[in-house]
């Protein structure tokens, strides 16, 4: 059960960090207009 | 005399940047030179075996997401062999499965170069994990590191593209720690570093005792160990066993093996900008700061330990606990210095005993994290405060602050003050976290300012991806093992991945003409705003914990 565990938070924890790659890339393509 | 052995490494390494960062410029490139001759052969076949004939440039996304994706791969065949290494081959001396936390904590801390053990190598890990899992993530956590270093040098300079990290990866190994290891193997054989796969010696002692004395294939780990950057020993007491690190000889070399290729990576980054001054006024920064806080580890540990000397015990050689004679206090001192600049984290004394100005000296080090750094992390830090010190003074003087001929804007700010901020974050929050639970508190040995020091440097050491531990903390337990391994995790992917990003954005830019009122980074005042930058940052984020823990310490000793 505890390696269930183990493998679960290692995949939430790559799961964020594509969510923050995505954010970055989000900055990276932001041009800085006003959004309508 | 301890003086001149510090400043002839000094030297020996100064004389080697030159050299080796032009052929990492070489390696890197991507333009046909003398290096193809060698390796290239191996490398097409490498190549065509992966299927990589096309070796297109990449996007700075698909660059970041080839490098997490390659971890994820490697992290879980490493869980599954260490949960699994009872009945996996080459495991003589019948080591059992590693434990699940454990588990989770080591491949972790392997993957991400920390190389932090909560376990001792001879009685944890059997021949087979030493060398499918240790090893191998040895070289593939530092060719990693090296790649990213490089796509971000490429991205802030303006090539076609970041580059393609298959490729750089492939290049980093072949090219690079493959050989470098094997050539350090070989020497550190030869002085004596054991390396065999028979099982432990049975000896018997003068008393008639049985001992067990473990061996193994140390020298190949040990070379690697350095080069990479990455500190993991074979023996729980690391590079301060007599196997590990048998005399003052390989002592330099190991020196020498983990702080030469960061120290490099400034020069090679000067060649990419086409400008090497850019390069000088990098190492330059970082060796200012080297210099400054070894001096203070060296003056601290040779005026010896404050109480004892209030006994009026003989303190001629300085603090000499928990270091190794055949050492003393220059090569010890310079180790810490180097091994914790350098984020290796390979120990040649235990720095649970330095004295507790001395102890400042590691801790500072990896807090700022942008001293030479290891396997490129180090370079891409001090790229970082360069661009926060450019925009800084472009501030102060109203002007749009560029870099390398690039408009710095507010996206690029954003994703920097991201990647500074989460380092202390992920430092101070689970510092404090371990002293409200009881679960954290337990593991502390030392009562008062020590033990505040030892909780620190375990969260600091694990979020710089240096991985030396204080030591004298019980740490392998399901709370250190799982809050440390969320923190090297974080240490290292969230700062590359927002400085890709930023690679990525200036790389879209086109460039701006220098004129005479560009404000120049290839000077010596720019050296200073630099320094500067890194120690008022440094600074304002640990000096209160630095008061609270070493610096108390110091006062209730005086």
């Amino acid at each position: 059960m505890m390696d269930l565990y183990m493998v679960a938070s290692l995949a939430v924890i790559y799961g964020l960090f594509y969510g923050f790659m995505r954010w970055c890339a989000g900055v990276v393509e932001d041009t800085g207009r006003d959004k309508l | 005399m301890g003086i001149l052995q510090i400043v002839t490494v000094i030297v020996i390494l100064i004389l080697l940047v030159k050299p080796m960062g032009t052929y990492l410029y070489y390696v890197f490139s991507n333009e046909p030179n003398r290096t193809d001759r060698w390796f290239g052969g191996m490398e097409k076949g490498i190549f065509k075996l992966i299927g990589l004939k096309k070796r297109d440039g990449m996007s700075w996304k698909k660059y970041a997401l080839s490098f997490v994706l390659t971890n994820i791969v490697l992290v879980t065949f490493s869980y599954i062999f260490l949960r699994l290494q009872r009945g996996l081959p080459l495991n003589p001396n019948g080591i059992s499965d590693m434990e699940q936390t454990l588990s989770f904590n080591t491949v972790i801390s392997f993957m991400t170069n920390t190389n932090l053990q909560h376990y001792s190598g001879e009685t944890g890990l059997s021949y087979f994990s030493q060398m499918a899992v240790i090893t191998m993530m040895m070289f593939t956590s530092a060719a990693s590191g090296f790649s990213v270093a490089v796509a971000f040098v490429r991205g802030i300079t303006g090539r076609k593209s970041v580059g393609n990290f298959f490729e750089d990866f492939v290049k980093a190994h072949i090219r690079v720690f493959i050989p470098l290891a094997l050539l350090v193997s070989l020497v550190l054989v030869g002085l004596h570093v054991p390396q065999t796969l028979k099982p432990s010696l049975e000896v018997t002692t003068l008393e008639g005792q049985t001992q067990q004395i473990a061996i193994g294939p140390v020298a190949s780990l040990e070379s690697i160990k350095h080069l990479g950057t990455n500190g993991g020993g074979f023996f729980g007491a690391n590079s301060s066993h007599p196997f590990e690190n048998p005399n003052p000889l390989t002592n330099v070399l190991e020196i020498l093996s983990m702080w030469m290729l960061p120290a490099s990576l400034p020069y090679m980054y000067g060649l990419f900008a086409k400008n090497k001054r850019q390069g000088w006024v990098i190492f330059t920064a970082m060796m200012t700061l080297f210099v400054l806080l070894l001096s203070l580890n060296f003056y601290a540990e040779s005026k010896g330990n404050p109480a004892i000397n209030a006994l009026g015990i003989e303190s001629s050689q300085g603090s000499m606990e928990g270091k190794e004679v055949r050492f003393g206090i220059p090569q010890s001192s310079l180790f810490t210095s180097v091994t914790t600049a350098a984020t290796t984290g390979s120990v040649n004394n235990m720095h649970d005993t330095l004295t507790p100005l001395g102890g400042i000296t590691p801790l500072a080090l990896m807090m700022l994290n942008n001293v030479f750094g290891g396997k490129g992390v180090g370079l891409i830090n001090m790229l970082m405060y360069a661009i926060l010190g450019v925009f800084l003074c472009g501030l102060m003087v109203g002007r749009t602050p560029e870099f390398l001929g690039r408009k710095i804007e507010a996206k690029e700010m954003k994703l920097i003050a991201i990647a500074i901020l989460v380092h202390p974050f992920i430092i101070l929050v689970p510092t404090a976290a371990a002293f409200l639970t009881d679960l954290g508190q337990g593991a502390i040995t030392n009562t008062g300012f020590h033990g505040l020091s030892q909780v620190l440097y375990e969260y600091v050491s694990s979020a710089a991806n240096n991985g030396s531990g204080f030591e004298g903390l019980a740490d392998n337990t399901t709370f250190w093992n799982v809050t440390t391994g969320i923190v090297m995790l974080l240490g290292r992917y969230v700062s590359i991945i927002a400085m890709l990003a930023v690679a990525g954005s200036l790389l879209k830019k086109k460039p701006v003409p220098e004129t005479i009122g560009t404000f120049r980074t290839d000077n010596g005042l720019f050296t200073g705003i630099l320094i500067g930058t890194v120690v008022i940052i440094g600074a304002l984020t640990f000096l209160p914990v630095i008061v609270l823990g070493p610096i108390a310490e110091y006062l209730t000793l005086r």
